[in-house]
């Protein structure tokens, strides 16, 4: 059996926007070929995953804590498992759960297996897709009208995975604690991004992908807590002294956490570039825009300006194109994939997403290039 | 164990790691440069060293066959 990959990072730029930011760095690969062996962190361990100070553990879920704005933080096995757990802590089963109109399909997963209710708030709809406080006010007012009682938390998608849109936690959270709602919010695209500060945003919890934005091999994510929250989340065992109940004992025990230690140095440098990558994006969005003078030809879906990498397309341009092209939709990837472009869905033409996280100038220029060319093919 | 045989023993393993490694220092280079690779004369020049320093790690390990 082959276990070579489709796409190799190293012979083409790869857009898709799962896999821009959990991209790993050379010191990062370094370290993950020193720990590929099963529980090869658990040399010096007494028993605690969270306490291991060989390799340091311990101290760096503390450095994690911080820069996360939060009291405590562990990790998980990644975003979903994090959101589980929160929603198993606080939550019994038939309470009701008031998620964002955008919320990935992993957070209804993990709302059903607590057994829980899910109400979804609006979004503002075509084109852009806003979600707003007043959608959450509104839902969390329902909820109470419905259920006679208020729910018993709430989830915000800080940036969903469709549209890339920057959601106003701090307006969010502020509603849900007016209701006397805890809120979680989902940062699997945005920590480890761009700079995150979860007590300064008012939340209560905060779930992270490392796999996703913290250029981690996982899988491996973050969950934290402020306040009373972190005592009732990291609650331990009655019967197993120190073994934490919603992380089963241990979570990440390999190289999955090895890589997110080693990447993290750079990825509190690389939070502090947040905005030379909203710009790429938008130097991105603008030129793609530009490929037609006919508006409805490539139109960038989602709130506008551009406040994240991820960027999805309708384009109109490039299906037109292809119903004329001997190989129909897949002729898209085809031509890209002629020009070391990889990360569209192949036979996809009619709308797609992007990330541009993480391309040099250079780069960047020559994957709107590439378009340009291809765009060409439609005179 | 004999000091000696422990000494080859360590030579052989770091010089292993230190192979690896360097290996992942080029796959970066590829990563930042592709994908046409052309490379910039320093960029040529960290290339070559790396390799040299690859090459030479192999002939440690070598050496202790």
């Amino acid at each position: 059996m082959s276990l070579d990959r489709v796409i190799i990072d190293e012979l083409v730029l790869n857009l898709n926007p799962l896999q821009t930011a959990g991209r790993t760095s050379a010191e990062t690969r370094k370290a993950v070929t020193r720990f590929a062996d099963g529980y090869s962190v658990c040399d010096r361990c007494n028993g605690v995953l969270h306490d291991i100070e060989k390799p340091d553990i311990c101290g760096f879920v503390k450095q994690l804590a911080d820069f996360l704005g939060i009291d405590r933080a562990a990790t998980t096995m990644g975003a979903r498992e994090g959101k589980f757990a929160v929603f198993h802590s606080v939550a019994q089963p038939g309470d009701t759960v008031v998620v964002d109109g955008n919320a990935h399909y992993t957070t209804h997963v993990a709302a059903q297996r607590a057994g829980l209710n899910v109400i979804k708030t609006n979004h503002s709809g075509y084109p852009e897709y806003e979600i707003t406080p007043e959608s959450y006010a509104l839902t969390l007012d329902q909820c109470k009208t419905e259920t006679g009682k208020p729910a018993a938390i709430a989830l915000l998608t800080h940036v969903d995975g469709n549209y890339g849109n920057l959601t106003d936690a701090a307006a969010i959270a502020k509603v849900c604690h007016d209701a006397g709602v805890p809120i979680v919010l989902n940062t699997a695209y945005s920590s480890g991004r761009m700079p995150i500060n979860a007590r300064e945003l008012g939340i209560d919890f905060i779930v992270c992908s490392g796999h996703k934005s913290f250029a981690a091999c996982g899988p491996i994510g973050i969950i934290g807590a402020n306040g009373e929250w972190a005592d009732r989340l990291f609650r331990l065992s009655p019967t197993h002294q120190n073994k934490n109940i919603e992380l089963l004992g241990c979570t990440a025990r390999g190289a999955n956490i090895v890589s997110l230690i080693a990447a993290f140095p750079e990825v509190k440098k690389r939070v502090l570039r947040w905005d030379e990558e909203v710009a790429k994006a938008q130097r991105f969005t603008a030129a793609m825009e530009a490929l037609s003078d006919n508006p409805g030809d490539i139109m960038q879906i989602g709130m506008r300006p551009k406040h994240h990498d991820l960027i999805r397309l309708e384009t109109q341009l490039f299906h037109e194109i292809g119903e004329n092209h001997r190989k129909r939709g897949y002729y898209l990837s085809s031509e890209l994939g002629d020009r070391g472009i990889a990360g569209l869905k192949p036979g996809q033409t009619k709308w797609f997403k992007i990330s541009t996280y993480g391309f040099s100038d250079t780069q960047l220029d020559y994957i709107i290039n590439a378009f340009t060319e291809i765009a060409a093919l439609r005179f | 164990m004999e000091t000696d045989v422990a000494n080859r023993n360590r030579t052989r393993v770091e010089n292993t790691f230190r192979v690896i490694d360097l290996m992942e220092d080029l796959r970066d280079i590829w990563r930042q440069s592709a994908p046409l690779q052309n490379l910039t004369d320093s960029e040529k020049e960290k290339l070559k060293k790396k390799l040299e320093k690859a090459r030479k790690a192999i002939e440690k390990i070598e050496a202790t066959i």
